[in-house]
Order: C-alpha cells, then sequence, then structure tokens
C-alpha cells in the first residue's frame, strides 16, 4: 500500500513537470540567451556560443547549451535547417519570435521597474 | 577523438540527434573540469529527459490525427487524498523508527544487582521473572525494575526470601533460547535500514515506471503511420508487441 502512494505521489509529480514542459510559459536564462543570438540570423551550436559570450559574457558549455536547444526544438520554438552534420544551422520559428518578444517585453518591464525603484531610494 | 568519449554518456536517440554537433564544441575548446561536469550534467538531463528527442513520446506532431492529451490537472479531492495519504504514511514510517528506537533502548529502569536484591531482602518484591541473564522485579508498590544477573544470585535470594518470610514471592524462570534472542535484537536494530532500503526502491521503481513512453499514444501513431501505409501491417504488429512488451 504505501509503495502505491508512494508511486502515486512521484508520478503526480513527474506528469506536472512534463506539463510545463510542453507548454514553456517560462523560458530558462540559457533559452533566452540562444533566441537572441538566433534573432537576427541562423547560426550553428558554435556559433550561438561564440554569440552568446559577445552578448552577454556567459559561455555556455556543450551540455547546458544542447540541453536548451533540444528544448528549444522540442517546443518547436527553433528548428534545424538541415538534417545532419556537426554544423547544423538553427533558426527562430514563428512561435519562437512571439515567445522572444513577449519575454523580452516583460523584462523591459521588470528592468525599469527596478531601476525606478532603485533611483527613489 | 578521446575527449569525446564522455558523449558515450548519453543515451543513444540523443547521440544519434546530436552527439555530432557537442562533438564540434567539445573540440573546440580545452576540456576543463568545468566542461566535464557540464557534460556529466548534460547527459544526466537527457536520461531524465528521453521525450525531447523524441517527439512521438509526448504526443503526434506529424499527421496531428492524434491530439495532444495533457493530463487532467488533479482533482481538489484527489490533492486532499493524496496529502492525507502521504501524511499517514510518514506518521507510520516514524512510528516504525520510534519502535526500532525503543527496542534499543529499554524502557523499564535498570538497577544493580545489590539494589534488587536488596529490594527483595527488604521485601519490597512481589514477583520476579527471569529471562535469560534479565531478573524482571515487580515492586510491591507496582513499579518495575530490571537487573543483568550473574549465575543463580538472584534466584538464591528469592528462595532464602520466601523460606525466611511470609509474603512469599513469585518466581518465574522463562527459558529463551540465545540465538533467538540475538537474532530478533539484530533484526529489530537493522528496521531502520530496511524501512530507508524500502524508501529507495520505491523512489527507484517510481523513477524507472515514470520515464517509461506513454505507449498507447505510441501505439496510436504507429496505427496511423500503418494506415496511411508508411508502415506496412507486419511492421506494425513487431512495433506493436515490442512497444507492449
Amino acid at each position: 500500500v504505501t509503495g502505491a502512494l508512494f508511486f502515486l505521489w512521484t508520478e503526480q509529480y513527474y506528469a506536472s513537470r512534463s506539463m510545463l514542459l510542453l507548454v514553456p510559459v517560462k523560458l530558462s536564462a540559457e533559452a533566452v540567451l540562444i533566441l537572441v543570438s538566433l534573432s537576427d540570423e541562423p547560426k550553428h551550436g558554435y556559433a550561438i556560443q561564440q554569440d552568446i559570450v559577445r552578448i552577454s559574457g556567459r559561455r555556455l558549455g556543450p551540455g547546458s547549451l544542447y540541453g536548451a536547444i533540444a528544448r528549444l526544438e522540442a517546443a518547436k520554438l527553433i528548428e534545424a535547417l538541415s538534417d545532419k552534420g556537426a554544423r547544423r544551422p538553427y533558426r527562430l520559428t514563428a512561435a519562437g519570435s512571439r515567445a522572444l518578444a513577449v519575454e523580452l517585453e516583460s523584462m523591459r518591464k521588470l528592468t525599469a521597474t527596478g531601476m525606478r525603484r532603485l533611483t527613489a531610494r | 577523438m578521446r575527449r569525446r568519449a564522455l558523449l558515450r554518456l548519453y543515451p543513444q536517440r540523443w547521440r544519434e540527434r546530436y552527439e555530432e554537433e557537442i562533438g564540434e564544441l567539445v573540440d573546440s575548446r580545452p576540456l576543463t573540469v568545468g566542461a566535464v561536469v557540464d557534460l556529466l550534467r548534460g547527459a544526466f538531463d537527457a536520461h531524465a529527459h528521453p521525450e525531447l528527442v523524441e517527439p512521438s513520446l509526448v504526443g503526434s506532431t506529424g499527421s496531428g490525427q492524434v491530439p495532444l492529451t495533457p493530463r487532467q490537472p488533479a482533482s481538489p479531492v484527489a490533492v486532499v487524498v493524496r496529502v492525507v495519504l502521504a501524511f499517514l504514511l510518514l506518521n507510520v514510517l516514524g512510528l516504525g523508527l520510534l519502535y526500532a528506537y525503543r527496542a534499543q533502548t529499554p524502557t523499564v529502569p535498570s538497577v544493580a544487582v545489590s539494589e534488587a536484591i536488596g529490594d527483595i531482602q527488604a521485601g519490597r518484591v512481589r514477583a520476579v521473572t527471569i529471562e535469560g541473564n534479565r531478573a524482571k522485579l515487580v515492586l510491591t508498590d507496582g513499579r518495575t525494575e530490571e537487573t543483568v544477573v550473574g549465575g543463580d544470585v538472584i534466584v538464591r535470594a528469592v528462595a532464602a526470601r520466601n523460606q525466611a518470610g511470609p509474603a512469599q514471592i513469585d518466581l518465574r524462570v522463562n527459558e529463551t533460547s540465545p540465538v533467538l534472542g540475538i537474532s530478533s535484537s539484530i533484526l529489530l536494530s537493522l528496521l531502520p535500514v530496511f524501512v530507508l532500503l524500502a524508501l529507495v526502491l520505491l523512489g527507484w521503481v517510481a523513477f524507472t515506471r515514470s520515464r517509461r513512453p506513454q505507449r498507447y499514444q505510441l501505439l496510436a501513431r504507429l496505427g496511423d503511420l500503418r494506415d496511411r501505409g508508411v508502415i506496412t501491417q507486419e511492421e506494425f504488429e513487431r512495433e506493436k508487441r515490442r512497444v507492449l512488451r
């Protein structure tokens, strides 16, 4: 009985997590960086990594970069332009552009509020 | 390329899809400790999320004939029931641990043999039970105490007292097998370990179960492929057996 209860409990947890995965309401910091990097033109993994170093000073390791790319691809926010090869370029989909716009707008509001409150002190 | 050996930790499907690209990145820079940690974390993440490279696991992506069915959120009643059950479960586990702890520490106060004999000679003892090398004394005021006996000191003290005075002490000697006593105490002391092992086992089972693909969605998708002539009936049957195994 306790086994069944415990199973139900964790099953519920994993189900809610995979639902979050299907509906990415919140983009991770890495995901935002990748989307911004792809917002001007399609790039392959290495170019994305270099571009992110340029725009944010952060270097994403291969594991974190492709973890985020796989999620974005599964959520159809980005897509690969070719099937094979080590330098497969990715581009933003229409849904990806929308998600990025929403995210950037909310970041803009957050930044504005934060700056205003800091200066008012 | 030796540094690419780390990529073998990724699951097969993931490697088919991303290995070359990740390898390109790995080759582009010296392999630092940070990069190794990053890859290990990435591999763990990939194993935990096979659905990222296997879209059929989360629903149809091709024909759209198999609608994506997100799980219904649990009803409030179910949530309440789960919370109550979890609470009860924690209580049961807690009581189990408490019992194991109690078994280790005697609840009956332990006294020195001389004190016990003093009580017997003073007539403050109503009954004595001897089990193995322990003697349990029930006092006339209802309290109990325990002492560890060497030899038959207590038996002789009780006999002397019974001959001397009118108030008789009820003496019982229970022969216990020492093997049984030792093995049961070992089992009891291992109880917390068993509880923890059971929890780990349950967690493992739940984890592997949760990673098992949503097989009926997969079947529906296969059926869809067969209906459109992409795969033959024979291939469908083979895949079906594989999925349902």
